[in-house]
Formats: C-alpha cells, sequence, structure tokens
C-alpha cells in the first residue's frame, strides 16, 4: 500500500534486536504497528524490526510500585490500571482515552511512549507519575526519567524501550483531555499526581514539538496549601494554570482556546484529586 | 516471504511481500468478507481477531501474523449454517449494505467471549471503531444485546 517496506525482521533475543536495529540505523522498531501505516513519516520505512519475539509484556505491581512491559497494550494497562489505587488512577483513562477496541489491542505501551509528539495521552501521566524508562543499548540496560524535553528525547535514540516503572508511594492522581471527537487526538490534555504538599502537574499540547509543559505556578501553590486550600482554590490554581501556560495556536485550536480549556483540564483534575465534583 | 499462521482452524502457509498488509493478504486468498476501508484503523471494516483478540487488519502486516491464529467472517458461520450472532443481526435487520457487518460481527464475538452478559454501555464501547453509513448504530447495538442472548440460550 503506501509503504516501500523490503525487510521484515523478528528477533528472538534482546542481542538480536540490538544488532537489527544498530543504534537506530537499522530500521524502525514494530511494537504492535498501530502507526505504522498511519503516521506520514512512515511511507519511506525499508525495514521493520518487530518486537513481538521479545519477552517485555509482563504488568506487576508490588510494593516496590508498577513495573510494565513495553509490549503491554493499551487496552491490557488500562485495564490493569484500574486495580492499582488512587495513586496510578490517572493511568486507565489515559491508557483507554481513544475507545477503538482493535486500536487499543494493537496499541503498546512502548509505542505510545516513544511517539515524538506532545498529543500522546498518557505522556502527561507517566510525567506526573515520575515514570522511569528502561532502555537498553549495546552499553547495557539502565533507568531514564521521562523525558519532558527535547533533551530527554535525545536521550533515547538509538536504545530499545524495554519497558517502564512507576514508583510506589500514595496521593492521588487524574487526567483529563479535550478533543474535538472522542476518537481523535486531543486538542489538549492534562495530568495531576498530590500527596500532601507534594505535586507534579504536566500537560501536553502547548508547543509544535514533543515537550510537556510542567506547571510550576500550579504546583507551587498546591505546596503552599498542602491539607488546608483555600475555598476559592479553582480560582486561584486556574489563574496560576493561566500563568504557566502559553497561548500555542495551531490549525485545530487558537492559542487562547485552548490555555483556556486546559487551565480548565487543570482544575479538573484537581477537583477529582481532592475528591470534589469535577464541575462547579 | 512465507508466513505460517492458523486461519479460521486451518494451518495455512502463504507467500507475501514484506510491505503487505493482513488485510490484501486476506483477500487475495479468497477471504474477501474482510473489508478494505480506512487503512488507518479508524472504521472496523477490515477487523479480524487475531488470537481472540479484535485487530484492524489494515495495521497488522501479513508477517506480524507469522505464528497466530487468525479468524475472519468466513470462520464464523456460513449462509447455510449462520452463527447465532450473525442470526441476531439479520433478525434485528441491523445490516443495509453490509460493508461494516463482519467486522461488526467478529468484534461482537470478542466482546461476548468476554463479556456474556454485555451491558448496553458495554454493546456501545465493542462498537465505537465500527462506522456505518447506513443503518446507523441503534440496531447494531440491539443485535449486540440479543446475540447474547442467544449464545447465552444456546449454550444451556
Amino acid at each position: 500500500m503506501y509503504l516501500a517496506l523490503e525487510r521484515y525482521t523478528r528477533p528472538s533475543s534482546v542481542a538480536e534486536a540490538l544488532a537489527a536495529y544498530a543504534g537506530g540505523k537499522g530500521g524502525v522498531l514494530l511494537g504492535g504497528g498501530s502507526t505504522l501505516n498511519v503516521e506520514g513519516n512512515h511511507e519511506e520505512v525499508e525495514h521493520v524490526i518487530d518486537l513481538q519475539g521479545l519477552p517485555w509484556k509482563q504488568l506487576a505491581s508490588g510494593a516496590q510500585g508498577v513495573e510494565v512491559g513495553a509490549l503491554v497494550s493499551l487496552r491490557a494497562l488500562g485495564r490493569a490500571a484500574a486495580a492499582w489505587g488512587p495513586r496510578f488512577a490517572a493511568i486507565a483513562p489515559a491508557a483507554l482515552a481513544y475507545p477503538v477496541v482493535g486500536l487499543l489491542n494493537r496499541a503498546t505501551v512502548g509505542g505510545r511512549v516513544m511517539l515524538d509528539r506532545n498529543d500522546v495521552d498518557l505522556h502527561p501521566v507517566l510525567a506526573a507519575l515520575d515514570a522511569r524508562l528502561l532502555v537498553v543499548d549495546d552499553a547495557g540496560e539502565r533507568a531514564l526519567p521521562f523525558p519532558t524535553d527535547a533533551a530527554g528525547r535525545r536521550a533515547l535514540a538509538g536504545c530499545l524501550l524495554r519497558g517502564l516503572q512507576l514508583p510506589a508511594g500514595g496521593g492521588r492522581s487524574s487526567f483529563h483531555r479535550h478533543a474535538r471527537i472522542q476518537v481523535d487526538r486531543p486538542l489538549c490534555n492534562a495530568a495531576a499526581w498530590v500527596e500532601g504538599s507534594e505535586a507534579r502537574v504536566f500537560a501536553g499540547v502547548q508547543g509544535p514539538d514533543a515537550a510537556l509543559t510542567r506547571l510550576g505556578a500550579v504546583e507551587g501553590k498546591l505546596s503552599g496549601w498542602g491539607d488546608q486550600r483555600p475555598p476559592d482554590w479553582r480560582g486561584q490554581v486556574r489563574e496560576a494554570a493561566l500563568a504557566d501556560l502559553v497561548a500555542y495556536e495551531d490549525p485545530w485550536a487558537s492559542g487562547t482556546y485552548r490555555q483556556d480549556v486546559t487551565a480548565t483540564l487543570v482544575v479538573r483534575c484537581l477537583a477529582e484529586v481532592f475528591g470534589e465534583a469535577v464541575s462547579e | 516471504m512465507r508466513s505460517e499462521l492458523e486461519v479460521n482452524g486451518a494451518r495455512v502457509a502463504w507467500e507475501h511481500e514484506p510491505h503487505e498488509f493482513l488485510t490484501e493478504v486476506l483477500r487475495r486468498e479468497g477471504l474477501k468478507g474482510t473489508k478494505r476501508g480506512c487503512e488507518s484503523g479508524d472504521c472496523g471494516a477490515c477487523a479480524v481477531l487475531l488470537d481472540g483478540e479484535e485487530v484492524p487488519s489494515c495495521l497488522v502486516l501479513a508477517a506480524q501474523a507469522h505464528g497466530h491464529a487468525v479468524e475472519t467472517i468466513e470462520g464464523v458461520g456460513s449462509f447455510e449454517a449462520p452463527h447465532p450472532i450473525q442470526e441476531a443481526f439479520l433478525d434485528a435487520t441491523a445490516i443495509q449494505c453490509g460493508y461494516c457487518t463482519p467486522g461488526m460481527v467478529l468484534a461482537t464475538k470478542a466482546l461476548l467471549a468476554e463479556t456474556p452478559n454485555p451491558t448496553e454501555a458495554d454493546a456501545r464501547a465493542c462498537l465505537a471503531g465500527h462506522l456505518c453509513r447506513c443503518t446507523g448504530y441503534v440496531k447494531p447495538i440491539q443485535a449486540v444485546l440479543s446475540a447474547a442472548q442467544r449464545c447465552q440460550a444456546g449454550a444451556q
């Protein structure tokens, strides 16, 4: 159809996969393939390296936290995460945000994490939960922080993603998105994790590259309040969020619209975290 | 290249090009109930079951199916002996042109294997990625719920 693909490789070991990938020069990595025929930049792909033969489908939660293999499907992740407690509550709605069963069965966690875009619903959630990426290259295996900017993305170049780790702990997380229709990429999204005076709040689709926006002013408000937030916290959070966000405009949304809706999503995330009604 | 897989219960070995997706190869091998649609995983017309899970065959390289089991609409039932799910779609008049129907039937089969007593919300979620431009969705949703009752009655 649209692919110039001439070579398909299915390595059965990590060593074989690394040899085929050759630090990113050997071909394109294939998890489930849900974006292979969809992303325009793949039309010239000549060699795919299908990772399905590697044992990277673990889904384990325990005292150390959660470990998710790169080849776990979004559907399996969403279903499993629903039982992991309030700290990880943001994962299921982000994993299952694009509600097409066939795609959710094919799309993998690794494939979504490695997408070099900022409109991936899992990204702000993984950043808010301080996820670590388990990567493998010729030098061995190591853990990297979830990339929230271009430098972090560059650190992943040439690596295979084996999976990710989500540290254990308390608190609660939440995720909200806004799209023109449900089965569409988000126009904006936001995720928050809060425990006492600690908070991590991130938003996606706030610029043209893959970077996420960390809402430092909102986190500062939450840190100052601790468990004693003022009655008008929604207004104050909204004001802080508007200060954190740039008015990023693209063909699908004006800058002020996206900025305003993202601030609303942040307030909704925090209302959910606080156990309050999402809408006033 | 050559892929060996199980299709509708029979072991097959098919020659194909590395760039070919499962939709193309299935149709070339005569299984034309798998429809070509959007070719981007959004319309559901090409849905098949891969190891029992619904997948859009337009996004699965034929090579990726090597070593796996594929079920197409031809494996579900026939004109002479339709599956209860197919009967439910017929009786609910959930079919007009029929282009989306194979995908919907397979999606329903996958749903009922996991959730024998689906709610209407389950039925809606099951059909969310299946676009129908003529019947709409009310009757297919009724058909999914009716199919669940028929399958349960058949199992008893």
